[in-house]
């Protein structure tokens, strides 16, 4: 091999594209030809350099949050219902459509900058926190939703309409938060309650045709440290309704909805980043 | 039965993704970092990038090449984002050209620092920057990178023979104003 035939594969030997025996005529034109051997050299320490370069760059490196959130949020796709959207067969293309138009719509109402903050949203979940004393009276609460909040609904409604110049409870607590999510929230009924001996206000709301109840524990901040403490975000589904609770202060609260999960996570995240703030 | 049938499939396709596809993310983001030169536009691009590959996976052979496959889905993808598919080509003749007339090459300078070259990289035509990027900075084959970016075997040689001349030719010129010291043995190949 000569020096010209070198340079026209040389590019090729640089990327180890080469079959096995030009590899050899290389390597001993490159032991004889000290130009070639030179010119080479800097080519592929550049070559290695460029590689470690961008590898090593903070900027070109994946943010670990990021990476996180992600991953649960594929995974939460891959595992949950929705995820046989990606899969229908062909047979059922007319359910398909039907299932992609809801999604749309529901998607038109995510495209809702209040709504932009879902991935957010998923990364402050954290793995499989349990918040202490809600397991227990989770069927309770969710009970207390449906014959309170949902069978009574116009009850509530009627007494909305009645008297519509009042003033809501908790409108400042809960309905002012919540407006920034969804401009339709209502704010229909409050009442007192008691879970596991403790009591709790339940305030119910109404967000289109969506009964939401929120359940906030009634209680003094005792310490410092019970005053600090915020957080994680639990959501779990229980007999067919959403409940996402977290802890504020040492104040329990659940929000409890038929919302998808991530939307009623998104109330609850409201409430969450509203009461942490004051 | 069904149901249980449903859920174990789910769960066997999200195994098989997650020890297929997810360890690619951090090589991903790289790439879109490179297509999208913004952080926050390259995690956009990852995610939608992801999202599709998860729903195409059962389309998918495992066992194959799942980074060259992920990397197709996202140029792909970054494609019809930028929406700009016909301006491209036309600003690839014109850079074609370029890199043709382009026949001198000063020797490679030494002692560059990694800031340097990727600032060179990022200096580079794009056209030539993603085959240059994809063999040597994420060491894709040639027979990927054509896959990937959907051009021939031929096209892929000759951009990444232009491609690391003008990225060369850039350093050097940056050496030159630098006054950085060059290897005066290499030869002009």
């Amino acid at each position: 091999m000569d020096c010209r035939e070198f340079i026209e594969i040389s590019e090729a030997y640089l990327s180890d594209e080469l079959l096995v025996e030009t590899n050899i005529q290389v390597v001993r034109h490159l032991e004889a030809c000290s130009g070639c051997r030179a010119g080479f050299v800097a080519r592929r320490t550049l070559r290695n350099q460029m590689l470690s370069a961008v590898r090593g760059s903070e900027e070109f490196r994946v943010d670990p949050a990021f990476a996180l959130r992600l991953k649960n949020e594929l995974q939460e796709a891959a595992l949950s219902e929705n995820a046989l959207r990606f899969f229908v067969p062909r047979v059922f293309i007319p359910v398909f459509a039907a299932t992609v138009l809801i999604i749309g719509l529901l998607g038109l109402r995510a495209l809702d900058p209040s709504y932009s903050r879902i991935r957010d949203l998923l990364g402050s979940l954290s793995e499989k926190p349990v918040i202490e004393g809600v397991v227990e009276m989770l069927n309770d609460v969710v009970d207390h939703h449906r014959s309170c909040a949902i069978q009574k609904l116009k009850i509530w409604e009627q007494a909305v309409q009645k008297n519509p110049s009042a003033d809501p409870p908790y409108r400042d607590k809960i309905l002012k938060p919540l407006r920034t999510v969804s401009d339709q929230v209502r704010l229909l009924h409050t009442d007192d309650c008691i879970f596991e001996g403790k009591p709790f206000v339940h305030v119910i709301l109404k967000d289109g045709e969506t009964v939401v109840s929120v359940f906030f524990e009634k209680t003094d901040h005792t310490s410092d440290s019970a005053r600090d403490f915020a957080g994680p975000i639990v959501s779990e589904e229980t007999s067919g309704f959403q409940v996402a609770s977290f802890r504020k202060h040492s104040q329990t609260v659940m929000v409890i909805s038929d919302f998808s999960g991530v939307e009623n996570l998104t109330l609850a995240q409201t409430l969450f980043e509203s009461w942490t703030r004051t | 039965m069904f149901g249980k049938r449903r859920t174990d499939t789910k769960a066997e396709l999200w195994r098989d993704f997650e020890m297929e596809a997810m360890p690619f993310m951090a090589d991903l983001f790289r790439l879109a970092v490179w297509l999208t030169r913004s952080r926050d536009e390259a995690e956009d691009l990852v995610q939608e990038t992801l999202t599709e590959a998860l729903k195409s996976f059962r389309r998918y052979e495992r066992g194959s090449n799942c980074r060259a496959w992920l990397t197709a889905i996202m140029y792909r993808l970054n494609l019809k984002r930028i929406g700009a598919t016909k301006r491209l080509r036309i600003v690839d003749e014109s850079e074609e050209m370029i890199a043709e007339v382009v026949q001198f090459e000063p020797p490679l300078p030494r002692d560059l620092t990694d800031d340097e070259v990727i600032k060179a990289l990022m200096q580079l035509p794009e056209i030539f920057r993603q085959v240059v990027v994809l063999s040597d900075v994420e060491e894709f084959s040639y027979k990927d990178i054509a896959s990937v970016l959907g051009i021939p075997l031929g096209t892929v040689m000759s951009r990444l023979s232009r491609g690391r001349k003008l990225l060369r030719i850039e350093l050097a010129d940056y050496a030159r104003e630098c006054g950085i010291a060059v290897d005066k043995n290499q030869s002009a190949a």
